[in-house]
């Protein structure tokens, strides 16, 4: 009998998927869509050996790459402790939004990041926050992903219901665009933060430029996919994880397209916030 | 010279407190590895053109980069661009924000030992900044042609837009800039480049424009500045001429420090942006901006700009000098 118990006990130990294996010491980093499953310093993608490799050269100590069936797994094994690295989808990230955060997101083109931007509204509207702009018509001053796409997505992440905004007006400038809000020809001036801050802040202390205005909302569109920590990585240890990978187009571009075939898009990787995989959170 | 009179030179302003005196060389017995070689992380700065917002940039990075590298944190801000190349260039500095064209001095001095790995980047991808030529708005002059012969102030030998760039973009057009001018001097500074104009010490001098184009007109710069502050009426003053853009300016740091020291300030000094935005805005960085990485091949054109200045310069002094310009 205890030798039946035995065997099924090594049996059930055999069976156990991937995730539940205690992955070797040293620097773990988990994706999904890996050739091979479990964890490996000799990963046969070229790619991803060479991103190994690199990582363990500069953070001088023994790095594995860790295969797993889809980002869920991936959420579970970060939760566990079984990974120091991950990379997370959006959904999956819920799971670990407690004990982790995003580190660095992907950047879709060289213009075009998770751009902070803003809505103004005029004070007199009650318009002051991105639910009570349902039905706006919204005014920018480019159609540049990073002046209008970028700021819509946030937007409805924060919340507007921007399906239900009306035909957009596109002007020459913020200045136009205040001019237009003010005009009432449109009820939203939707710029990037940049933009706000060069309208507002004016040449002449002495002239208060955005007086009459509201920012209804301010944000960034929520990373769709990101390099995740958990949070009780140390401080240092997490910049140096940013410092090592904001340059990898340029050092390793192999290495930055194999990333970004694991993130779903990219070009390069920003450094992100902490809540920016959450939807709507600042 | 010394290497401590550098420092001495360089050590002007910017101390907290709890900090040790500039120039404080002794390393924390209590670190080790990388932060034991490094010792303590001593940056450069340059106060040419926005000194205030400058230092308050700087005071802020001290106290940020301090608690994350657990390092002695200090921040040197040298009257003009040669004192922080030379700091630099001493092993005086780890860490520095310099013009593109103090970074190729740098560069041509201390070859690959120092890098370019940080620059701005607005909320909308640019990169780079304009050199523009400016007037008093009740002057006559309205074109580059109407200033043959008239006074004009660069800003110093080792600034981007303030020298280097005009001067080859102005060659480029087919103009001589050592023999089109009248009289030529270095102001020393962005400020006080429009200061002088203001003064009417020269006709015009060029400055830093940037947060726009030639095109769309400018947001920042020293004017911009200057008038935020109430200095200066922009209207008092036109911009007749511009060249760029030109790269933005690098923060480079000392590739022989090691290489985690350098990775954790990297990526320290880019998450700024994201991580505290208002901090970011506070310190006199445009909302919404962030930092992209740099490399020496961002800057090669800069570099080869001032070997071409250089030969320039040394090829018919003899010739342009009897033409009656101030000789740099």
């Amino acid at each position: 009998m205890i030798r039946v118990l035995g065997f099924i006990l090594i049996l059930l130990a055999l069976m156990q998927p991937a995730t539940a294996q205690t992955p070797p010491a040293g620097f773990r980093i988990g994706m999904a869509g890996l050739a091979e499953s479990g964890c490996s310093a000799t990963p046969s993608d070229a790619a991803a050996a060479a991103y190994r490799k690199h990582l363990e050269g500069r953070l001088g100590k023994p790095v594995v790459l860790c295969g797993y069936e889809d980002s869920k797994s991936v959420a579970t094994a970060l939760q566990d402790g079984q990974l120091d690295l991950a990379v997370l989808d959006q959904p999956s990230f819920k799971q670990v939004s407690k004990i982790a955060r995003p580190i660095l997101a992907p950047r879709v083109d060289a213009i075009t990041g998770r751009v902070l931007a803003v809505a103004l509204t005029l004070k007199t509207s009650g318009r002051d926050t991105p639910v009570k702009l349902a039905g706006s018509r919204p005014i920018f001053i480019s159609k540049l992903a990073a002046s209008h796409q970028v700021p819509l997505q946030g937007l409805a992440d924060f919340g507007a219901d921007t399906k239900s905004f009306k035909p957009e007006l596109f002007v020459a400038d913020e200045q136009a665009g205040l001019a237009a809000l003010r005009a009432g020809q449109g009820d939203a001036l939707i710029i990037t933060a940049g933009a706000r801050q060069r309208l507002c802040r004016g040449d002449d202390p002495k002239v208060v430029v955005c007086g009459d205005v509201v920012e209804a909302w301010r944000g960034r569109p929520t990373a769709l996919t990101g390099l995740v920590v958990r949070n009780d990585l140390p401080e240092a240890d997490r910049y140096q994880l940013v410092g090592i990978h904001l340059p990898l187009h340029q050092e390793l571009p192999e290495a930055m397209t194999f990333l970004a075939a694991k993130l779903g898009s990219g070009i390069a990787l920003d450094p992100t916030e902490a809540t920016a995989m959450q939807k709507g959170a600042r | 010279m010394h290497k401590s009179t550098w420092l001495k030179s360089l050590c002007v302003v910017l101390f907290l407190s709890g900090l040790s005196a500039c120039g404080s060389d002794k390393p924390d017995s209590e670190l080790t590895g990388w932060q034991k070689e490094v010792g303590q992380l001593r940056i450069g700065a340059t106060a040419g053109e926005d000194s205030p917002t400058t230092l308050a940039r700087w005071t802020a990075y001290q106290k940020y980069l301090n608690r994350i590298t657990g390092l002695e944190v200090q921040v040197f801000q040298a009257a003009d661009y040669n004192g922080v190349i030379q700091a630099m260039a001493s092993g005086q500095l780890e860490m520095a924000q310099m013009g593109p064209a103090a970074y190729a001095n740098a560069r041509e001095q201390m070859g690959e030992k120092v890098t370019p790995f940080l620059a701005l980047r607005s909320a909308e991808g640019v990169t780079g900044y304009y050199s523009a030529l400016v007037v008093r708005a009740d002057s006559p002059y309205r074109t580059l042609e109407d200033l043959r012969g008239k006074s004009l102030g660069y800003v110093d030998f080792n600034s981007t837009s303030g020298y280097l760039f005009p001067r080859w973009a102005m060659r480029k057009e087919g103009h001589d800039p050592d023999t089109f001018f009248g009289k030529t001097a270095m102001s020393g500074g962005h400020t006080q480049g429009v200061l002088a104009l203001a003064n009417g010490q020269f006709d015009a001098v060029f400055m830093v424009a940037s947060g726009g184009t030639p095109e769309t007109g400018f947001t920042s710069g020293s004017l911009n500045t200057l008038a935020r502050r109430g200095a200066v009426k922009i209207s008092d003053y036109r911009i007749i001429w511009t060249a760029g853009p030109m790269p933005n300016s690098p923060y480079v740091i000392r590739t022989d420090r090691p290489q985690a020291f350098q990775d954790i300030t990297r990526g320290a000094m880019a998450a700024l942006a994201y991580e505290d935005p208002q901090l970011w805005v506070d310190i006199g960085l445009l909302e919404g901006s962030d930092m992209q990485p740099m490399t020496p091949a961002d800057y090669q054109t800069v570099v080869d700009m001032r070997r071409a200045e250089i030969a320039e310069r040394r090829a018919a002094p003899a010739q342009k000098q009897s033409n009656g310009s101030t000789k740099p």
